[in-house]
């Protein structure tokens, strides 16, 4: 027990760091995540409690203590199953943990414990206000708080036993083929699309308007933690409670000796992988390039040999294609369910396609600003970063190759989307212009943000790339970031588009962000270097 | 001025001070980590030609002076001027005439070998031809010709360290810092690399490393620097600070006080 606690403290020391940056204030720099932190906490708890209140009135209260479970549930199984390949099986401390008289289920506890206090997070995310909300419309007593804090912290378990496995399968799976990354990236996405699919499988109501409501309800029964958390909450019964505890008590051991038993052998299929190519010496290449175009070539490489980034920044695309794909195929009868379904639909089918263009905007927002490449870029150069910085480029061209080389990774995609939506749609000249210009301007501005936060907020000491990726100040702000702007966008598109119609609305839209990313270049521009300057790792 | 027009006094004059002319200049340099002064008030010169050690415990200050030269670390006083230009005010210019070699030669992992010399090359807009020359020679010289092909991650912490040297050397730089080269080396490599630290500074360039291996330090260089809780304690010829003893008892007496 004592060396597991050891282990703990060591390995916990540097993964939970989210503020690692050298500061000469470090305190002002917490300011920001811990605000947009609570922000975000504070408009959870404000929906939880208005859909409790509505909930109540019908008696059903409940329903939002398993709604907010499942919630967490299916987001950490989704987050956890790709992340679970980087923090199993590819942190750095393996050989010299390996070396110490340490049994491997203590290594893999403490790498299951450290996994399982991260996604603790979404516990206080979204279960936390949920519950809270709930004590506030019912009348909780001690046995509700009792069951409440149980929940909390039983709740990601059995999911986070789900992600491992799913993870274990995956590292297991990807560690056969040569191009391991591409394999890891493309089951991963699998993975994350066939979860969403199976929750949205459970949809079974009549669209009587409460889907939600339905869906819950059907969940509910088949998952057990869900279905206990209700039943606990409404009549408390001990044996019921000792019950889910042992259960998941259970689960987390056998977890623990599963993975003992399988992890060390994929980590060796790992490092097998690793090995040398024997016919690697044909003729090297010598072209010369330019610093940007080697500079570029350098990020595109790191982007596509990180498959922890290459799952976290393609979710918005993949959905965004999906938004296209099903939109070209099937417009007509989304078009004609929605005004059958909804009773004074004010738009008719005609009217619906003549709104295709804010639609298209829409969803480009949606890919564009979900996906902020570039808070990772410097923090992805770790200890190499003291490399670059002793080579003859500029810090401003190394940050512009770095905006540069994430909107080559989103425009392709993007408008190439938009592409096919003006020509299915036959968009007017003008629209079409109007949502190409956000198309470009949009990713602009979020990847200036990213590269401006990174440079606030970088951390080049990281175990693995799920650390940097996942779990930094960085990505925390720009997500939360991107989540307000993508918000206000939405409102501000459709106040527009109500307000002054299609065109006008777009193009304020437009001008709004070419302004800001005109702004944010010259941000970049003129103070971005003495920023990087200040930077070593 | 032409060459006929100079006295032969004046000739030599002009000779010394092109050869003995300071490529990196150390004036007065502190860096702060928090209260705690990780250099303090650090100055000498490193002239056109030499081999210079810098030597010093662990945590004395070797690395964060090497990366103060490089331009990695800002630091709060004095001046480093590399071939006359000040690194603060003109870093592009000052990287472009050297190489550094980091101790711990944490690369791009996921890139090839190869790919990654071609990048430093880039940066430093190395013609084809002479990165093609160079890269072969070195290569070759420190037996990873076949390996070039290989991603930087299969490689272990020897063959790192050999690819960071070719990458540095392939540029032909006029001043090469290193901090700890030969850790990690294999013999072979080692003697290599002596020879060509012998060959750089025999063509008119510059060497400024760091070591905890005296007795190499002590056979390579012409001039040294003992560093000591940030402070240079010894700075000058080899021959004048040794005298009859070894750089390593010279090293632990200095130490001891």
């Amino acid at each position: 027990m004592s060396k597991l606690s050891s282990l703990l403290k060591a390995t916990m020391s540097g993964g939970l760091r989210l503020f690692n940056y050298q500061a000469k204030s470090e305190s002002s720099r917490r300011i920001m995540p811990l605000a947009l932190g609570a922000l975000m906490g504070m408009m959870i708890l404000l929906s939880a409690g208005t859909l409790t209140t509505e909930l109540a009135m019908d008696g059903m209260q409940s329903v939002i203590l398993s709604l907010y479970a499942i919630v967490t549930s299916v987001i950490i199984v989704m987050e956890g199953s790709y992340k679970a390949s980087d923090l199993l099986f590819k942190p750095r401390d393996n050989d010299m943990l390996l070396a110490m008289p340490i049994k491997r289920s203590t290594i893999v506890s403490a790498r299951m414990i450290k996994f399982y206090v991260f996604e603790m997070v979404y516990c206080l995310i979204f279960l936390l206000p949920a519950i809270i909300a709930y004590a506030m419309n019912a009348e909780a007593g001690a046995t509700f708080w009792l069951v409440a804090i149980t929940m909390l912290v039983l709740i990601p378990v059995i999911p986070i036993a789900v992600a491992c496995m799913i993870g274990l399968m995956i590292s297991a799976l990807s560690g056969r083929f040569k191009h391991r990354t591409f394999w890891q990236v493309a089951l991963s996405l699998v993975t994350m699309f066939a979860t969403v699919g199976a929750v949205l499988a459970f949809n079974t109501s009549d669209s009587d308007g409460q889907s939600f409501v339905a869906m819950s309800n059907t969940m509910t029964k088949y998952y057990y933690p869900a279905t206990t958390f209700v039943n606990l909450a409404e009549h408390f019964d001990i044996w019921e409670y000792l019950i889910f505890v042992v259960i998941n008590l259970a689960v987390a051991a056998l977890m623990v000796f599963l993975i003992s038993r399988f992890c060390f052998q994929i980590i060796t299929r790992l490092g097998v992988a690793n090995r040398l190519d024997e016919n690697a010496n044909a003729r090297y290449d010598f072209k010369r390039r330019s610093q940007a175009r080697a500079m570029i070539r350098k990020e595109m490489t790191r982007y596509f040999n990180t498959p922890v980034l290459l799952v976290n920044t393609a979710i918005g695309l993949v959905f965004f294609v999906i938004a296209v794909g099903l939109l070209c195929f099937k417009f007509d009868d989304f078009a004609s369910s929605m005004a059958n379904s909804i009773e004074n639909f004010p738009l008719t089918i005609e009217q619906m396609r003549s709104y295709l263009p804010g639609v298209t905007f829409a969803m480009v927002s949606f890919a564009s600003l979900l996906t902020c490449i570039t808070a990772t870029m410097i923090s992805l150069e770790g200890k190499a970063f003291n490399v670059l910085k002793a080579l003859p480029i500029s810090g401003k061209k190394v940050l512009m190759t770095k905006v540069l080389t994430a909107m080559l990774l989103i425009l392709p995609v993007t408008l190439l989307g938009c592409f096919v939506m003006f020509f299915r749609f036959q968009f007017g000249v003008l629209d079409a212009i109007l949502v190409l210009v956000g198309t470009i301007a949009m990713p602009l501005v979020t990847e200036l943000i990213g590269i401006l936060i990174n440079l606030k907020y970088p951390r080049f000491d990281a175990d693995n790339d799920t650390v940097v990726v996942r779990q930094s100040a960085s990505v925390m702000v720009a997500t939360f970031l991107g989540l307000g702007m993508l918000l206000l966008t939405f409102s501000l598109t459709f106040a527009t588009i109500f307000m002054a119609g299609q065109t006008a609305g777009l193009a304020m839209m437009d001008a709004i962000y070419v302004i800001v990313a005109l702004f944010l270049y010259f941000v970049v521009a003129m103070r971005g270097d003495e920023k990087y300057m200040k930077l070593t790792a | 001025m032409t060459l006929e027009s100079l006295s032969v006094g004046r000739f030599l004059f002009f000779v010394f001070i092109v050869y003995n002319r300071s490529m990196i200049k150390i004036k007065g340099v502190s860096k702060y980590y928090g209260a705690k002064k990780a250099l303090d008030n650090v100055s000498f010169e490193v002239k056109k030609g030499e081999i210079f050690a810098f030597i010093g415990h662990n945590g004395a200050g070797k690395t964060t002076l090497i990366k103060s030269i490089c331009g990695i670390m800002d630091f709060e006083e004095g001046e480093i001027l590399i071939d006359g230009k000040s690194i603060k005010d003109e870093p592009l210019a000052c990287k472009k005439e050297m190489a550094y070699i980091p101790d711990d030669p944490e690369l791009y992992e996921d890139m090839k070998a190869i790919s990654f010399i071609n990048f430093v090359c880039d940066m430093y807009d190395v013609p084809t031809e002479v990165r093609e020359k160079n890269i072969e020679r070195f290569a070759e010289m420190f037996g990873m010709e076949k390996e070039l092909g290989n991603t930087i991650r299969s490689f272990s912490h020897g063959m790192k360290q050999k690819i960071a040297i070719i990458a540095a050397l392939s540029h032909e730089p006029k001043v090469l810092i290193m901090d700890e080269p030969f850790v990690g080396l294999d013999p072979k490599a080692i003697f290599d690399m002596k020879e060509v630290m012998k060959k750089i500074v025999k063509d008119g360039g510059t060497i400024f490393f760091s070591t905890h291996i005296l007795d190499m330090a002590e056979k390579l260089c012409d001039r040294v620097a003992i560093v000591k809780k940030g402070q240079i304690i010894k700075v000058g010829d080899m021959k004048k600070i040794k005298g009859d003893k070894s750089l390593e008892k010279v090293f632990l007496e200095l130490e001891a006080k």
